[in-house]
């Protein structure tokens, strides 16, 4: 008999050795030595062995898988999808073995329901709950191992959705897998959902970590230290009595206890006996181990090692859930446990959550101390993550430089020879190229922004922010005037009137705001590859609204299904029917034994992380509240641009519609569908879009206040100690020039104009004189203000006082027919 | 996943000019793009002045010398330019609207019948020029209209046309249109609400009657305009504000754990694995097992706990194994805690037939495992409705001292609490 534990490990079974070694057939004996072989790094010589027995068991799917394997550790892996290729089939071969031996032993079995004799090799019968499928047919057809490998490959290839989707079932059914592997499961997964940033996913795997491998109670020692020690064992009663060999002595009286118990009949029962033998039940404690590890002498993971291990991912769960206070606590258990080891993943993290923190010199510093730094690798985060302290900093050209050696350093990795499969997942080049996007973004350049991005792409397209910023760009550089649009605004707006005729037929004609243009826009589109147009942003912000209605759709669901277990479990009700929604995620657990009421054990951290988990909910709502505005609005922005006025109308209504709507996008919803009801001849129903701001007869509020515009200032669990030297040294001028934020002042202006023009539409001049000429006084240099007021005197036939506007203001340039015939 | 190319806002170039830098491309989609060159305006000056020749040949050297698809945009360039009265003397006026009429594909009618309608009854024009667009507008046959067989300035001449009858302006629209495929064209409120963008310069006091070569050059350079249109209402559209970068979007990069290929050990083993604890815990399905065949299982289990998932022990068979050896069914359901199943064991567990067997697996799994809530109380009711619907008064009264003993120790062990109870 071989347990499962050697699934990785050589079987180096203790058990009447000279018996097993007599039953062990040749391809037994051969698999033992390629096993041996592959364990000593010896890969070349173990493919030698793989293909002689596969000579001898021709199509075997799992020497193939082995073979497979090995070869990709004797010269790298430089085609990984190729090996995905093989291990596909390798699955699909295993697959279709199993059913057809499961009809064999079906139909040998008759009904095949009575399991006990049950053929040998595969015929075991299948279990009812087809949750075990994988595991039911028996170790012959187990294709844990190959699901596991192909979740690998596809994690080193950055496809964390699909690495998730093939390894999810897996830790669903965890239970049956020998511990080993489990455990690369749960920290392969655990990898793929902080990747991902699916905090509650980790935060599942990590509480069933410390449930089945008893390491919850060392992180207890700093909170309610008194109480713990004695409810450590209490949590975990049911965890593996897989005795270590001493422990016999432990379950042998458990055991003969039973034994003497059992044996009881119901004929001879008396009372007292079924007393004392309840009681005694009482007693049958179970042995609790706090190292998973059993009989592991060559284990590589020992039980220290999984509670650091374990530990980090704690520290950044806490970190990405941005409980800023207990990751910090954690880290300082984590140093701790790590003393004397290599520590450069501790310093990182500690650097990680200063840098969270605010407190950029320390986080520079930390990051600063000499480790490993001559490997690309290192190099590439080191680049990268001083980069965004850089950023923080707003020392935005320097930042700009670091992501640059970033991007360098990390692509240095594709070409080492030979190509591991670690190196694919070592190049982070997309997550830097996404940094330098966006720094690039802030500081005003959209072009190479958007160049980054698409770099990025193949990474982080399943993120809606992604898509937002890619969008953003082309906004961007309307905003400056690369790319124009009729009714957009840009920073170098000017009003040009042109001077035909001379002499007594001397004309003006007043051309339409335009941005004067600062280079030619002939050519634009494949000098920027399609990246920079109102088209493709578009395309990306609808992009960006299918992931967030998908999102949302996710969230919602797992928010009433956590509603109905908390109910579930206040109301008490049977039979853990209620807690099945939460099982299904927290698929193997007695989490439910909290909400008997009684604080238990591990409970105390599962309420920080639980508590951590719902303040990251929250956060993640508001910033997708602010992403979906976001898109919305710029959405309704670029359907006017393109002139499409019907969907604009309808994205401002959705805009209008969204729950707790901030102000200021509010604002924006109402004037865009406003424009868009004068372009599609409803001026009325336009002016009523911008009434709402109306107060007291012909006056306007403010549509918003400036908290309402600006950014909240970021609320952040500092010590103070970089609070004295504010992060604003090095905000330039540069950049708050590119922040073209309306304030609320000029929003104002913007409705008095607005609704002038919808009065002009329905022909009252009066009104709409009235309200232009206020809007124009408060926004005396915008060209669109001057240009409204003047097209309103020349309703009223007022040219003269039209013209008089127009030579006062700076933004009108007068050009003759002469120069605008030479400048063609 | 990659959204379309675009087009982007490709002009389509105007031969032999460069586009104008930063048109912004247009909505009518009866607008071709790129304006008129310099040459082609004087042409057109030269062909709007013939007012001697026959319109109807001047029509035709319009058709001659404009390509079709050029058409439109030498139309709405003259549209734009009589809109101001100065601009043209009044045989050359005629001819323009002639070339407007006439100009366009004759199964169409002319895009500009709007344009025409509006100076047919505008009540400030000439009475010759109101008459003149009456009779083009009426004229059934277009082909065989006699007025274009006149020059312009034999037309006023003639002066035939002050028996003309002006129709109000919503008869002439009606009878177009029944002439007229195309209907009444739709004009948003958007353009209705345009002003004249072309103003004289108000610093020139006054105007002196149309002179020859200052008024080309004026013409000539209006045709040249970019925007054939009127200023329409300028509207402020404030551009959507740039997101601020959010907390964590930067992203921080951290050292990878190494993950790598795993061997599959379970190449070529032995599969018989499990078989002789499958073989134990099915017979204990059937009937108690001898003590020596209990240790076995206890001891299989206690070595390697996951064999419980190989065991094929299922919810169903539960029942039998509580009776027969509830010892082994607290082993393997407390071995199956983590296990998916693990609930509907449970629900087995406590919906089957109550005896003493169960209580006492109950009773052990209280202190081993943690059980789901509200299960013992389930299982409490459960047994006391056992009890109630019990007819053997001797029976019942057994089981009722059972289930004493039972709660009491279920008390004693502080698994309920006798207030809740």
């Amino acid at each position: 008999m071989e347990p499962a534990a050697s699934k990785e490990a050589p079987p180096t079974q203790p058990q009447s050795a000279s018996e097993e070694d007599g039953m062990l057939s040749v391809t037994a004996a051969m698999a033992r030595d390629a096993s041996v072989l592959f364990q000593s790094h010896r890969y070349a010589e173990c493919a030698e062995v793989l293909a002689q027995l596969l000579l001898k068991k021709e199509g075997d799917p799992k020497v193939l898988h082995n073979m497979a394997i090995a070869e990709s550790f004797v010269d790298g892996c430089p085609y990984p999808k190729k090996l995905l290729g093989i291990l596909g089939n390798v699955k699909k071969r295993s697959d279709e073995l199993a059913c057809a031996s499961r009809e064999q032993s079906d139909s040998a079995n008759g009904v095949g329901n009575n399991a006990s004799s049950g053929p040998r090799g595969g015929g075991i019968v299948p279990p009812i709950s087809a949750a075990h499928n994988t595991t039911a047919y028996g170790e012959e057809f187990d294709t844990t191992i190959i699901t596991f490998n192909t979740a690998l490959i596809l994690y080193h290839l950055h496809d964390y959705e699909s690495a998730l989707s093939v390894l999810e079932p897996l830790y669903r059914n965890i239970e049956p897998i020998d511990e080993t592997t489990a455990l690369h499961v749960c920290f392969l997964l655990l990898d793929i959902t902080l990747a991902l940033q699916d905090a509650l996913k980790a935060a599942d795997i990590i509480q069933y970590l410390e449930r089945s491998f008893g390491v919850a109670n060392t992180m207890n020692h700093n909170e309610n230290a008194g109480t713990v020690q004695q409810q450590s064992a209490q949590p975990k009663p049911h965890a593996k009595s897989n005795t270590p060999p001493d422990s016999d002595s432990n379950i042998c009286p458990g055991a003969s206890d039973i034994l003497s118990v059992g044996s009881f009949s119901e004929d001879t029962l008396e009372f007292e006996s079924l007393y004392s033998t309840l009681d005694r039940g009482n007693q049958l404690g179970r042995p609790i181990l706090n190292e998973f590890s059993r009989a592991s002498a060559d284990r590589a993971a020992t039980a220290a090692d999984l509670k650091v291990r374990l530990q980090i991912y704690k520290v950044r769960l806490l970190l990405l859930t941005r409980n800023l206070k207990v990751a910090k606590r954690e880290l300082k258990v984590l140093m701790n446990m790590a003393r004397g080891r290599d520590s450069s993943i501790e310093l990182l993290l500690k650097s990680q959550l200063e840098y969270a923190r605010g407190n950029y010199r320390k986080a520079v510093k930390l990051l600063s101390t000499p480790n490993n730094r001559t490997e690309p690798v290192m190099l590439a985060m080191f680049y990268n993550n001083l980069g965004c302290i850089l950023h923080q900093q707003r020392s935005n050209h320097s930042s700009i430089l670091c992501f640059s050696k970033a991007l360098k350093y990390s692509l240095s990795l594709r070409s080492e020879k030979p190509l591991k499969l670690s190196a694919f997942s070592q190049d982070k080049s997309c997550l830097i190229s996404y940094n330098c996007g966006i720094q690039h973004l802030m500081c005003g350049k959209p072009l190479l922004a958007a160049r980054c991005f698409r770099e990025a792409m193949p990474l982080l397209y399943h993120r809606p922010l992604f898509w937002l910023r890619f969008a953003e760009c082309s906004l961007l550089a309307l905003e400056k005037g690369f790319l124009t649009a009729s009714g957009a605004t840009s920073c170098n707006d000017e009003v040009e009137i042109h001077v035909v005729g001379s002499g007594k037929w001397r004309h003006l004609v007043i051309n339409p705001v335009k941005s004067r243009s600062c280079f030619s826009d002939s050519g634009s589109s494949d000098k920027h590859g399609n990246l920079i147009t109102l088209r493709f942003a578009r395309q990306c912000l609808l992009n960006a609204q299918l992931l967030m209605d998908d999102f949302e759709q996710e969230n919602s669901v797992i928010a009433s299904d956590t509603e109905d277990c908390n109910q579930g479990a206040q109301c008490q009700k049977s039979s853990g029917q209620n807690t099945m929604s939460v099982e299904s995620k927290t698929p193997s657990g007695p989490t439910q034994a909290n909400a008997n009421g009684e604080q238990k054990g591990a409970a105390s951290l599962n309420a920080t992380l639980q508590s951590s988990l719902g303040m990251y909910d929250a956060i993640c709502r508001k910033e997708n509240l602010k992403i979906r505005q976001a898109i919305l609005g710029d959405l309704a922005f670029i359907e006017l641009c393109l002139e499409n006025p019907l969907k604009a109308l309808s994205i401002a209504k959705l805009l209008q519609q969204l729950p707790d709507c901030s102000r200021m996008y509010l604002f924006l919803s109402h004037v865009y569908a406003a424009e868009a009801l004068c372009a599609l001849n409803r001026p009325k129903e336009a002016a009523e879009q911008l009434t709402v701001y109306l107060r007291d007869g012909n006056d306007i509020e403010l549509p918003y206040s400036v908290e309402n515009c600006e950014k909240a200032p970021v609320e952040k669990d500092s010590d103070g100690e970089d609070s004295h030297a504010p992060a604003v040294t090095k905000l330039t001028s540069e950049e708050s020039q590119h922040s073209l934020s309306l304030s609320p002042e000029d929003a104002c202006a913007v409705v008095y104009v607005d609704l002038g023009m919808t009065a002009a539409m329905q022909g009252d001049l009066e009104q709409a004189n009235y309200m232009v000429n206020r809007g124009f006084a408060m926004l005396p240099n915008n060209p669109r203000a001057l240009l409204a007021s003047v097209y309103v005197d020349l309703l009223q036939g007022k040219v003269q006082g039209a013209m008089g506007k127009l030579r006062q203001c700076r933004n009108v340039r007068f050009r003759t027919t002469g120069s605008v015939a030479a400048s063609r | 996943m990659s959204p379309k190319k675009d087009a982007g806002p490709s002009l389509s170039a105007a031969p032999a000019s460069a586009p104008a830098p930063a048109v912004a491309p247009k909505p009518s989609a009866f607008m071709p793009m790129g304006q008129m060159r310099r040459d082609e305006c004087f042409d057109l000056l030269k062909l709007l002045s013939g007012v001697s020749r026959p319109l109807e040949d001047v029509v035709a050297d319009f058709l001659a010398r404009v390509p079709p698809e050029r058409r439109l945009r030498f139309g709405s360039a003259i549209a734009f330019v009589l809109e101001d009265k100065m601009m043209f003397q009044p045989a050359e006026r005629l001819i323009a609207f002639a070339i407007l009429h006439q100009g366009y594909s004759s199964q169409l009618a002319t895009p500009f019948a709007s344009v025409l309608i509006n100076a047919a009854c505008d009540e400030t024009s000439e009475r010759s020029e109101q008459a003149f667009l009456h009779l083009l507008l009426s004229s059934a046959n277009r082909d065989n209209n006699e007025i274009l067989k006149q020059s312009a300035a034999d037309y006023l001449k003639e002066s035939f046309y002050a028996s003309q009858v002006l129709l109000p302006k919503e008869q002439l629209e009606r009878q177009y249109s029944c002439n007229a495929v195309q209907p009444k064209m739709h004009t948003s409120s958007c353009t209705a609400a345009t002003v004249r963008c072309v103003v004289p310069d108000p610093d020139i006091s006054q105007r002196v009657s149309p002179a020859k070569p200052n008024r080309d050059n004026v013409v000539a350079d209006l045709l040249q305009e970019t925007a054939h249109k009127g200023l329409s209402p300028p509207w402020i559209r404030p551009p959507p504000p740039r997101l601020e970068i959010l907390e964590g979007e930067l992203q921080w990069l951290n050292l990878d754990n190494k993950h790598e290929l795993l061997w599959d050990g379970s190449m070529c083993a032995d599969t018989s694995r499990g078989a002789a604890i499958r073989d134990l815990v099915g017979r204990a399905c059937k009937g108690p097992l001898a003590p020596a065949q209990q240790e076995q299982v206890v001891l299989d289990l206690a070595k390697d706990w996951k064999l419980v998932y190989h065991c094929a022990m299922t919810p169903e068979k539960l029942p039998d194994l509580v009776e027969h050896n509830p010892l082994i069914a607290v082993d393997v359901l407390s071995k199956l805690i983590n296990s998916p199943d693990i609930d509907s064991y449970f629900d087995i567990l406590v919906s089957m037939e109550m005896s003493l067997h169960s209580m006492e697996v109950v009773n052990r799994l209280t202190t081993a495992v943690d059980l789901p809530p509200g299960f013992i109380q389930d299982y409490i009711s459960n047994c006391i409705r056992s009890c109630q619907n019990i007819k053997d008064k001797y029976m019942q009264n057994r089981l009722v001292r059972l289930v004493c003993v039972f709660l009491q120790s279920l008390i004693r062990n502080k698994i309920i609490n006798a207030i809740l109870v």
